[in-house]
């Protein structure tokens, strides 16, 4: 089968004739299970990753919740899973938050936008992008199975535990392959005039976001050939095989990887307040500067616990997590000032995206007491699980946000504002009720593991938990529905390239040459012209 | 009129004529991926050597074992130089003919281009043929003895392999697509990211024949 794309004319112009980003003739996308299985366009892409990251990250959340369950009574693996299995769910819920749900969903949601934000007509590589997703595809059902037939790290079956390894390097692989998609399709298709420091904020954060991907996950990858080749002959180097295994690999949810899944969050958040107070954004340097400065922290490769099992100790680690919240407090006053100077419509993003940096600042706030030594003993307690735990929370709950902000663009249809405006608030109050017995099981020097002696807490976690996945549950039933005949273009006023397109996006995204870009906020004049001859 | 539709009018751009900046030219598309993935690339074998060296450092420094100075290989286990310095001249050596096959392209010459990414396929063949050869000289187990040593040399070096694997494979895409007509002085771009990614592979070997075939 023949994946279809945009010519390569189209598709790859990055250079500065802009008449050659015209379509050369009709340009007609593809129908049917053709139009899935065999589409390059990246929309088709985008939404692919975007379903299948939602329904993984559904596994995730049950799987999360059945963790929590066991555990009320205060051990592990007594009452509704057993000791081998327990292990199993734990790990699965906390590699698949990231690598299966959140990485891939806020993938999905930059193939969409991101080429339709810098005016090009399809995404760099368009068949290595549909490649990446289902290469992920097939390793995340791989990754799965693995763990259902006793595999995963620690597991009983020792062909799967190496079939769970190669599986999880198939999707870091597949995500990899995305991210250069993505970061390519913003250094280099951009149409003419949109330079760096104007292309819209969410595709300044995705840059930010993909290199930092592309610049540790190989890590995550030379760890998973490690752990593959260790366990296969018979573990000399990692020790023996067991539950254990899971921390080689669980940097990718901790303190300071997981600043790399929320990076979005600030880029969401600074686009959608713009678009709803309907003025431009100010400071735009600042704001880059921000965004790429919490890019930087979270960098988090180095530690590695196989070579490096002090690292929380180390000077460097405690720095970025002490520095952490400031680059989140540096966005939350631009937004401010963003809202102050127009006149704010609470959209369902605006209020998404506002709720999300509230918790991406209280779990950068969590992460930044855990340097402290002496009466604070954090690292390796239940704390940490707190900070992560709120870390992803707030990536989803800006993924929600720009889900709703977008949903025109990336289902094709305007989402139900209520249910946009209550999943965050539904999300984040269970993320709150969530992490607060974790992180008072942090102070009280709890592992990692379970949680004693407060038993009472457990319960009301796990109904933080159910939250979550009732808010989560919630967003998606509001963006799922009929779809009406008059779909507005642009249901916000945006004043950037993506709101240029049709609902949803044709094949080629814009339907005629699209002109050069002399501002940030290309259609923001157009908008003030219109306001002035209806007034 | 609408947003909608004035977004839909090519007039409804903000186009400011004074204000237009000079055209900026974008870096080449499969440049900057081919980079992209060059950067990812330097970072995983970052890792790997990185871990290497790390270990290999904890396990020399470290207590005795049976009363002995520790020590990275175990008896009968060694790196042949020979087919390392071979290897690593072969792979220097590809580097002139892979330029000459760049500026071949450049010049429209195809049966030099031709002949040039043919010779560096060949030298990447002969790479892989030194490092099997030293695989079997070496007498290194995968798995067994008081370290890793050995388990970290293979993941290291048949990374390695697995990565002038995957430059060969790009090379010869590239060789077609010129035999078609595809690159020429008009358009390079496809050669120079194949050589990128062919430099890219020897930096990489001239790493590990030092930190791990010479140092030992």
């Amino acid at each position: 089968m023949t994946a279809t794309q945009a010519p390569p004319a189209a598709a790859e112009n990055g250079t500065t004739d802009t008449n050659a980003t015209a379509p050369t003739g009709p340009l007609v996308a593809p129908t049917g299970l053709a139009g899935i299985l065999g589409s390059a366009d990246h929309k088709v892409v985008g939404r692919l990753y975007i379903g299948a990251a939602l329904l993984l990250g559904l596994a995730s959340g049950v799987t999360g919740i059945l963790g929590g369950v066991d555990r009320i009574d205060g051990t592990f693996g007594n009452t509704i899973l057993d000791g081998e299995t327990a292990p199993q769910v734990l790990s699965f819920h906390s590699s698949s938050a990231t690598l299966l749900f959140i990485i891939p969903a806020l993938l999905g949601l930059a193939m969409v936008v991101v080429p339709l934000q810098v005016g090009a007509r399809a995404i760099a590589f368009p068949r290595a992008a549909a490649a990446s997703f289902w290469t992920f595809l097939v390793g995340a059902a791989i990754t799965v199975t693995s763990y259902a037939i006793n595999g995963g790290p620690g597991g009983g079956r020792s062909d799967a535990v190496d079939l769970w390894a190669a599986a999880t390097a198939l999707v870091v692989l597949a995500l990899l392959l995305g991210s250069v998609c993505v970061a390519t399709t913003a250094l280099a298709v951009r149409t003419k005039g949109m330079r760096l420091e104007r292309v819209p904020m969410f595709t300044w954060s995705l840059l930010c976001t993909t290199v930092i991907w592309i610049l540790t996950l190989p890590v995550m990858l030379a760890v998973l050939l490690i752990v593959f080749l260790d366990h296969r002959h018979g573990g000399t180097f990692l020790g023996a095989p067991g539950p254990q295994m899971a921390d080689q690999v669980a940097w990718l949810g901790r303190q300071p990887q997981v600043y790399a899944a929320a990076i979005p969050v600030l880029g969401i958040a600074l686009d959608v307040a713009a678009t709803a107070a309907r003025s431009r954004l100010p400071q735009r340097g600042v704001a880059q500067a921000a965004i790429g400065a919490f890019a930087v922290l979270g960098i988090g490769a180095f530690a590695l616990t196989a070579v490096s099992p002090s690292v929380a100790q180390q000077p460097v680690t405690k720095a970025m997590a002490l520095l952490a919240p400031l680059p989140v407090l540096a966005v939350l006053g631009l937004v401010g000032l963003t809202l102050k100077g127009g006149k704010p419509v609470p959209t369902s993003g605006l209020v998404g995206s506002v709720i999300a940096l509230l918790v991406l600042l209280v779990g950068t706030l969590v992460g930044a007491a855990t340097p402290f030594e002496g009466a604070l003993e954090l690292a390796g307690t239940q704390w940490v699980t707190a900070q992560s735990h709120l870390t992803l929370v707030a990536a989803t709950i800006g993924l929600i946000a720009g889900l709703y902000h977008w949903s025109t663009k990336v289902v094709g249809r305007a989402g139900t504002e209520a249910a946009g405006r209550t999943a965050p608030l539904v999300i984040a109050l269970g993320a709150l009720v969530l992490a607060v017995p974790e992180a008072v099981s942090g102070i009280s020097g709890e592992g990692e593991e379970a949680v004693t002696g407060i038993e009472a807490m457990n319960g009301i976690a796990v109904a933080g938990a159910g939250l979550v996945l009732l808010g989560a549950l919630i967003a998606v039933a509001g963006l799922v529905g009929k779809r009406r005949t008059d779909e507005p273009t642009d249901p916000w006023g945006g004043s950037t390239l993506e709101w240029a397109t049709a609902t949803p996006p044709t094949f080629a995204n814009f339907d005629g040459p699209v002109p050069d870009v002399t501002s940030a906020e290309p259609l923001l004049k157009a908008t003030a012209d219109d306001d002035g001859k209806d007034a | 009129m609408s947003t909608a539709t004035a977004a839909h009018d090519e007039a409804a751009y903000d186009l400011v004529p004074e204000d237009l900046p000079p055209a900026t030219a974008r870096p080449r598309v499969l440049l900057v991926g081919t980079a992209l993935v060059g950067a990812g690339i330097i970072v995983a074998f970052a890792a790997l050597i990185g871990m290497y060296l790390r270990v290999r450092h904890g396990v020399i420094t470290g207590p005795a074992v049976d009363g002995e100075a520790p020590v990275w290989f175990a008896d009968g286990q060694t790196i042949p130089l020979t087919p390392a310095n071979v290897a690593m001249a072969t792979m220097l050596i590809s580097c002139v003919s892979m330029q000459w096959a760049v500026d071949a392209v450049k010049n429209d010459d195809r049966k030099g281009a031709f002949f040039a990414l043919a010779m560096t396929l060949l030298f990447g063949g002969a790479v892989i043929n030194a490092t099997s050869f030293l695989y079997s000289q070496s007498g290194f187990a995968i798995s067994g003895g008081t370290n890793p040593a050995g388990l970290l040399f293979y993941a290291v070096t048949g990374s390695h392999l697995a990565l002038i694997a995957g430059a060969m494979l790009f090379a010869l895409i590239m060789t077609v697509r010129t035999l078609g007509g595809e690159y020429g002085s008009h358009d390079r771009e496809g050669v120079v990211a194949a050589s990128l990614i062919w430099y890219l592979t020897t930096g990489i070997m001239l790493v590990i024949w030092y930190a791990v075939y010479v140092t030992k």
